[in-house]
């Protein structure tokens, strides 16, 4: 093959993004920008409205600290400061038809589209679908008009969906690699290395996975993992093997984790029932149940890392 | 002529914060900057979330009045995108998850996933519908292309893939236009090397 030859092939190598994923972002950013700036002129008004209806201050007094800059300085930082966290706290509690909701759902986009970490996204959509589902209990409560409330609450019953849905995918997905995890380090060759072990959780991961699908835009499915080899029969077959070498070991510290993945789709699961036969409020309890799971995996996945290499002897024996 | 004409002026709306603009300049925009993120990092996922966080950078800087019209824009563009890649490996290597192991396991498996897809190719004796074997050229070039060296791989993405000027590509690298000619010419020979060398 020639350089040209080679260069006139060079241009059939352009990728495109997933249309999905384009027209998701595009409306994530355009109500960024749109919201930050509705977000801000709230605050605005919060500010002004504390300034004027909460804090009365006597002309005398007023006259007074006009003498002492610093302290006038400290006093309109406090106000601004004030009105700031007044505003997200009280958008916070807000519900579909309140002057803030929006701003609330502004703030949650734009904490999805800063997060990068999959845990932390799974973590946010988790706490996104309790939001919507304490929503759903205060819209039936509180809403009136039926017309109203009927529509409210079909549109926070497809958000709950949609969330829960990006949750269940994201902590799937997850679990996946983390019991591709020790497979992926024992054929890199001898490691051991606690902080190796950890550092593969997450990104490089995520570089094969992004690389197998760069692949897949091509239309040739050469790049699924399953098809990888013997060695690798696909993550969900592979979680399963580890699980009764774990119970073999009869150790807590290594059935943790395992009981972990099992126990986040299954109160998922429960959740989504309960959101199903209208128990909203259970629903959410079971949502802020699966946060702290999350959030407990996270440390017990670092007590746990020196054990991994145990785990993954054991599963290949 | 026209189409720079019509970019300049977008560009213009845009450095005046113009919301309608930003919508136009993300749909004409998206494709490019993703091709040229995912090319830098290798990865579907992460080439999404940076090229949302390059559109709300350029967001951001059109907020603080840091767009100078004046300047040239698909290098300013480039230049923003490369400094967010910059960025991305920076935090990854504070986290030290770049290991030499994931490397040589990613390697293992691309080669896996190769042999696998000859075997398949050479076991089933399948009748390859028409075009297939050049889905089978152009995935090899991208798997070579990938072994390039960082700086090799860029210059061909900027002048074959997203098809800029040299001068474009001078400003975007730091260097001169001679010298991105000289850098294409190396990057092009080592590509093909590596190539011929697997056959």
């Amino acid at each position: 093959m020639t350089d040209r030859e080679l260069i006139a092939k060079l241009n059939t190598l352009k990728v495109k993004p997933d249309e999905a994923w384009k027209n998701r972002s595009r409306e994530i950013l355009l109500s960024q920008i749109s919201g930050g700036n509705e977000i801000a002129e709230k605050i605005n008004i919060l500010e002004q409205l504390d300034v004027w209806s909460e804090v009365f201050i006597p002309f005398d007094l007023l006259h007074k600290l006009a003498a002492k800059p610093v302290m006038v300085t400290g006093l309109v930082i406090a106000s601004l400061l004030g009105g700031g966290i007044f505003s997200l706290q009280a958008a916070k509690n807000t519900k579909p038809g309140d002057s803030l909701y929006i701003a609330k759902i502004v703030s949650e986009k734009a904490r999805t589209a800063i997060t990068f970490d999959e845990k932390e996204k799974a973590k946010l959509g988790v706490e996104f679908a309790g939001n919507r589902a304490k929503e759903m209990v205060r819209v039936i409560e509180e809403e009136k008009d039926d017309s109203a409330k009927n529509e409210k609450v079909e549109k926070l019953a497809a958000d709950f969906k949609k969330e829960l849905s990006g949750a269940k995918d994201r902590l799937e997905k997850i679990n996946s690699r983390e019991s591709d995890e020790p497979e992926d380090s024992g054929s890199g060759g001898a490691n051991g290395n606690k902080e190796e072990e950890k550092t593969g959780e997450n990104k490089p991961a995520d570089e094969v996975f992004g690389a197998n699908l760069g692949k897949d835009n091509n239309g040739i499915q050469v790049s699924d993992p399953s098809g990888a080899g013997a060695a690798k029969p696909g993550a969900p077959k592979t979680n399963s093997e580890i699980k009764p070498a774990d119970k073999a070991t009869t150790t807590a510290e290594n059935e943790k984790p395992v009981e972990k993945v099992g126990a986040e789709v299954k109160i998922l699961n429960d959740a989504e029932k309960l959101f199903e036969n209208k128990d909203y409020g259970g629903a959410a309890e079971k949502l802020e149940e699966i946060k702290n799971i999350i959030e407990d995996k996270d440390t017990s996945q670092n007590d746990s890392a020196t054990s991994t290499d145990e785990k993954v002897e054991m599963s290949t024996k | 002529m026209l189409e720079k004409l019509k970019e300049k002026l977008l560009f213009s709306r845009l450095a005046r914060k113009n919301k309608a603009a930003f919508d136009e300049f993300y749909c004409l925009y998206a494709d490019r900057m993703y091709q040229y993120i995912y090319y830098k990092i290798n990865s579907k996922e992460d080439a999404e979330d940076l090229t949302s966080a390059f559109f709300l950078k350029i967001w951001g800087l059109a907020q603080e009045g840091k767009i100078d019209e004046a300047k040239t824009i698909k290098p300013f563009l480039y230049t923003v995108a490369r400094n967010i890649v910059i960025d991305h490996y920076r935090k990854l290597s504070q986290q030290k998850t770049i290991s030499l192991d994931i490397q040589t396991g990613r390697e293992m498996e691309a080669e896996a996933e190769a042999a696998t897809a000859k075997d398949f190719l050479a076991d089933e004796k399948v009748d390859l519908p028409a075009g297939a074997d050049k889905l089978f050229e152009i995935e090899r070039i991208r798997e070579k292309l990938f072994e390039l060296k960082d700086e090799y791989r860029e210059v061909i993405v900027l002048k074959y893939l997203d098809e800029l000027e040299p001068k474009e590509i001078a400003v975007i690298l730091g260097k001169s236009k001679g010298s991105v000619n000289v850098l294409a010419h190396r990057a092009v020979k080592a590509l093909r090397e590596l190539m011929e060398k697997e056959k």
